[in-house]
């Protein structure tokens, strides 16, 4: 199967929308707390997904918003004079402990994902994914169709981490045999 | 480096008295006595850097670039050292490159110690690269051809690039990389490099 | 809105370093803002996609013309390639203001080609 037809392709699975908690009403959560808040949730769980709805319904707010990554320091060091924009920090665990503090104490607006909740903000929201969840993902894939034993199997396989999931069944489907592998 | 891939600058060659063209090493991983005494041999130093600069009582800011100096300096050192005992594994050279597709060049490998050379594999090969950026960035590779080059010690081996081959390409997250592959057991030490060549568009 | 996008080479093939050239059409009824044509390779497959714009064509008086020939000049590389866990994708694309927040522009219509010397794509020979 060529990159470019296989249903778990990068760019599919990058579309897929948040599952779970409202997303209207997290949002909405966030402007009663002043636009500041944690996402927590291991890795592959749909946080970054999430970070990025939440955005589009704070801008839908009327609210300046900009999203960065862990990694974008120039970004993050903007961060600390412009106090005019809602800063959704993505990754936020992965930044040195001296500038998170800072980031976290100084920022009147910012929201992040992190995986472990003591992080000085508010809990927003915690993700958590389940083989239901992923079920109901893989449907919106329209890949191979696998029995809820595949499913379980992989989702154990994969440790709850989607993201992996659907590398492995991109493999698969790569070479066409994602229900024999998942047979044995 | 543009999306072509045909910036050779970045595989940086040199051309040998004899006209062949000596292709710098990409990528590669050594096991065994000559890394672990590289890394040890490095540790020891700097360690050795720390206790005295602490006995010494000197400013942190000296101290921090003293350091980092003693750091290069042990890690060049050490290299240098275990290269002289180990010797400096495999060199691949061509005859031409780059190469453009649809058109042969001849492979020679060599060794700097080849009787410590127990098991060798010379794989010319050619493979897809997908980079995905994350959290971290994982690199996947998918080879489209592998062919093993044998007698490629004992002498120049000929290879054909296909000529509907996909020509080197590089762009921020994909790449087509042509390479020859080196691997070598031997005195105690695995050893694998990689030798990027670039196939250029065949000629019309 | 619904634009087209044809190509004078009906089976949509084209050499590296030629020409692509056609007609977009649009409804200027509907049209918004602006419009552009581009031209554009694009990744797909299990790394990050990318994509990269290689000549746009604004189109002007969107509201007013219904039409506008076009033509771009190929780069030499790279080629329309089709592997296991990378393609490369060309097309022209027609781009235009975003309905969505968070998002300036959205494509409204492409036109995907196949670009290789060989007129077929690298990596896959079935096709």
């Amino acid at each position: 199967m060529r990159a470019h037809e296989n249903p778990f392709r990068l760019s599919r699975v990058d579309s897929l929308r948040f599952r779970g908690e409202q997303v209207p009403a997290l949002a909405a959560t966030l402007r009663l707390r002043g636009y500041r808040g944690a996402v927590v949730g291991p890795e592959g769980s749909g946080k970054s997904t999430l970070l990025r709805e939440i955005a589009e319904h704070l801008e839908h707010d009327g609210q300046r918003v900009r999203i960065v990554r862990f990694d974008d320091l120039a970004a993050l060091v903007t961060a600390l004079v412009d106090r005019g924009a809602v800063w959704l920090i993505d990754g936020a665990e992965r930044i040195p402990l001296p500038l998170r503090a800072v980031l976290t104490a100084s920022l009147r607006s910012v929201v992040i994902t992190t995986h472990t909740p003591a992080t000085g903000l508010p809990l927003l929201v915690r993700c958590a994914t389940t083989p239901a969840l992923l079920t109901d993902l893989l449907g919106d894939l329209h890949g191979p169709t696998l029995s809820a034993a595949e499913v379980e199997r992989l989702f154990d396989a994969s440790r709850g981490n989607l993201r992996l999931a659907f590398r492995f069944l991109y493999d698969m489907s790569a070479q066409d045999f994602v229900g024999a592998f998942l047979a044995r | 480096m543009g999306p072509s891939g045909l910036d050779s600058g970045s595989i940086i060659h040199r051309v040998q008295d004899d006209g062949r063209t000596k292709l710098r090493r990409g990528s590669g991983k050594s096991t065994g006595p000559a890394s672990c005494a590289s890394f040890g041999g490095t540790v020891l130093i700097v360690v050795s850097a720390v206790a005295v600069l602490g006995a010494l009582n000197v400013n942190p800011l000296a101290g921090f670039v003293v350091l980092a100096v003693t750091l290069v300096f042990a890690a060049k050192s050490m290299s240098a050292l275990t290269e002289l005992l180990w010797g400096a594994g495999p060199g691949v050279s061509v005859s031409r490159h780059p190469v453009p597709a649809g058109e042969r060049f001849n492979v020679r490998c060599t060794f700097s110690r080849p009787r410590n050379v127990q098991e060798l594999k010379v794989v010319w090969q050619g493979r897809e690269e997908a980079i995905l950026r994350g959290y971290d960035d994982t690199t996947f590779a998918e080879p489209f051809l592998r062919q093993e080059l044998v007698d490629a010690i004992r002498g120049d081996v000929s290879i054909e690039i296909p000529r509907d081959a996909m020509p080197s390409f590089s762009g921020k997250h994909a790449r087509i990389i042509w390479s020859i592959s080196v691997e070598t057991t031997g005195g105690g030490i695995s050893m694998q490099a990689d030798f990027p060549i670039i196939v250029l568009p065949g000629r019309s | 809105m619904t634009a087209a996008i044809t190509l004078r080479n009906s089976d949509n093939r084209v050499k590296p370093n030629g020409r692509v050239e056609g007609v977009v059409s649009w409804d200027p009824a509907r049209a918004p803002a602006w419009l552009e044509l581009r031209l554009v390779w694009h990744t797909e497959g299990k790394g990050t996609r990318e994509v990269m714009v290689v000549g746009r064509v604004p189109l002007t008086d969107v509201r007013v013309a219904n039409q506008r020939t076009f033509s771009f000049t190929l780069p030499a590389m790279p080629y329309t390639y089709h592997g296991r866990i990378l393609s490369i994708m060309w097309s022209v694309d027609l781009f235009g203001p975003s309905r969505r927040l968070l998002q300036r522009e959205e494509q409204l219509a492409t036109q995907p080609i196949v670009v290789s010397p060989t007129l077929q794509p690298f990596g896959d020979r079935r096709e």
